[in-house]
């Protein structure tokens, strides 16, 4: 048995018939993690002693029936684990080496008797796109390593797709599950805003930010979402329905279902390889019995600006707390307490992090409030509404997760394509669905390209569904990245 | 709508102040061009007609839940104290903020 080989059901199968032990499970992890993340640089902390300890008490108490049991599995970097340093790629959290309790989504996975095997890469703070603002180091893409593996759930993605883990728990504001996930050849779903606690996430953009699993199937997909999900009363914004069932009738197909194409997510900034790519899902689709129609959601291509206004102006106000007071990073010799804020944050932030917080800063104030963030605010209305008017005729809607194959490190992205990535992932998190990518084929340079299923608020099952059903009919298990795809 | 993105240098420099971090001298024109350009690109929304249209704070329609208060303990008040980059005795210690 290779656990590299395996699916959460078929390992459980196997601990459940005593093929295997969680132990072994977790030594082969283990090992995987040493042989290959020198080249990769997924994690950023491998709690080696915790995982071994944590599965040599699921082996003696023998039981198996948790949802995850033995299952190993990565955390962003950004998500808070109790005794186990959370940097959130930044220098401003180096020292938060030892965080005094666990996210929600931690107790959940631990309740579920999964194995953490550590803690991954990510951009700082969970701004950018490509893992390459880390304030630790430049994760490469397992199917090529002079590319990146996307971002900024980098990490999480390079540990699944090099065969280190079977699951990791990314977060999504404006992408940063869905695109990686597609650079990667693996599965990444972004819940409905609020289905999943943020309680213990280090936060972003607070009405945008949302945590989701990443993974090598669909199938996989669903019970890591059903795991942590659920209501939490220290998350205000935490849906209070229960968890609905997301794995059993995956199977159902998609014959008669109706899924719209939006023609905006198909314009020329999107590759030759990619529009044939979602040509031939249409295809799969509809042999499947599903029928797919073209349709306009038109505001969504102001989502661009809509999310770096907002998203900037939420993280003006989150990353205030970050001010060499209580936690983080402290200047020496400051003057005054001003002087000690700024010399710290002008410390402990990277570039990116500040173009953002002087963005954020400038659109909050003033008449800027009002022409900017306000009009965003009013803009997001307009783009959910899109999506309200087309849910009404339509039971999900289809599209690229990306415009193209994963960047390569260092690339200069043409500000053209990085936009329309924006259109095709951000509309999303403003409308607080679901959205899925799914490997659906590859580019001219041999790498991943992923496809996007949206469905309707709280419809997560629909799109696994339809997820599961695709993946099925579109067979790519032949296709293998260059670092850990075997052993 | 017109753009009233210019920023000068007096602007930027109270918009980083109010950012609490510092810039070098060397960085002013960039972080100035950088965000005038910004701003001339965002201002592009401005054009979406919007009168009437109530603004979106939040991704899902949960109303809010008000409930009374409720103490709680909570059981990390020492380690929580150790972490902070200095404590004495039961206050977190912060540098002197007034002379």
């Amino acid at each position: 048995m290779t656990v590299i080989n395996e699916t959460i059901e078929s390992l459980k199968d196997k601990l459940n018939n005593k093929e295997t032990t969680a132990k072994a499970v977790t030594e082969q992890t283990l090992k995987q993690i040493k042989a290959v993340d020198g080249d990769v640089k997924a994690f950023l902390t491998v709690t080696e002693a915790e995982a071994l300890k944590q599965a040599e008490a699921l082996d003696a108490k023998g039981d198996f029936s948790a949802k995850l049991a033995g299952i190993p599995g990565s955390i962003k970097d950004n998500i808070v684990t109790k005794g186990v340093r959370t940097t959130a790629a930044s220098k401003m959290l180096d020292n938060f080496t030892d965080p005094l309790y666990d996210a929600t989504i931690i107790e959940n996975l631990i309740a579920a008797d999964a194995i953490t095997l550590g803690k991954v890469n990510m951009d700082e703070f969970a701004m950018g796109s490509t893992t390459e603002t880390s304030y630790y180091q430049k994760t490469k893409n397992p199917w090529n390593l002079d590319h990146t593996p996307g971002g900024s759930s980098g990490g999480s993605a390079a540990s699944v797709a090099a065969g280190q883990v079977l699951f990791s728990l990314g977060s999504d504001t404006g992408g940063s599950i869905r695109q990686p996930a597609s650079f990667n050849g693996i599965v990444g779903m972004k819940p409905t805003y609020g289905m999943v606690s943020r309680y213990g996430v280090i936060g972003f953009a607070s009405s945008l930010d949302q945590v989701g699993p990443l993974t090598r199937t669909v199938k996989d997909n669903a019970y890591v979402l059903e795991a942590i999900a659920g209501h939490d009363e220290n998350d205000m914004t935490s849906i209070q329905d229960d968890v609905a069932d997301l794995t059993s009738d995956i199977d159902k197909g998609v014959a008669g279902l109706k899924i719209a194409l939006p023609k905006q997510f198909l314009t020329d900034a999107v590759s030759k390889d990619m529009q044939e790519t979602v040509a031939k899902t249409v295809e799969t689709l509809k042999s499947l019995g599903a029928t797919v129609e073209e349709v306009e959601l038109p505001h969504v291509v102001y989502s661009p600006h809509v999310y770096a206004i907002l998203s900037s102006g939420e993280a003006a106000s989150s990353l205030a707390r970050y001010d060499g007071v209580r936690f983080g990073h402290r200047a020496e010799d400051a003057e005054n307490m001003i002087d000690m804020f700024k010399k710290s944050r002008t410390e402990g932030f990277g570039k990116e992090v500040k173009r953002r917080l002087l963005l954020g800063t400038t659109v909050l104030t003033g008449d800027w409030n009002q022409t900017y963030f306000r009009q965003a605010q009013k803009v997001r209305t307009l783009i959910r509404e899109d999506f309200i008017k087309v849910f009404k005729d339509y039971d999900l809607i289809l599209g690229p997760t990306t415009t193209g194959e994963a960047f390569a490190l260092g690339e200069e992205i043409d500000p053209e394509v990085a936009k329309m990535n924006d259109i095709l992932t951000v509309p999303v998190n403003l409308a607080g669905l679901p959205g899925l990518s799914v490997p659906a084929g590859f580019g001219a340079n041999n790498l991943p390209l992923g496809v996007q299923f949206i469905g309707k608020h709280r419809d997560e099952k629909t799109v696994y569904q339809a997820g599961y059903a695709f993946e099925k009919a579109n067979d790519l298990t032949g296709k293998l990245p260059q670092i850990g795809g075997q052993n | 709508m017109t753009v009233m993105s210019q920023i000068n240098h007096e602007t930027l420099q109270h918009l980083v102040d109010q950012s609490r971090y510092y810039i070098e001298d060397a960085e002013t024109t960039l972080y100035l061009d950088r965000l005038n350009t910004e701003l001339d690109d965002l201002a592009e929304i401005q054009s979406v007609k919007t009168d009437g249209v109530k603004p979106t704070t939040n991704g899902n329609d949960n109303d809010n839940v008000l409930r009374e208060d409720v103490p709680k303990e909570w059981a990390y008040r020492k380690q929580a104290l150790e972490n902070a980059p200095a404590h004495d005795g039961d206050h977190f210690e912060v540098p002197q903020i007034m002379d």
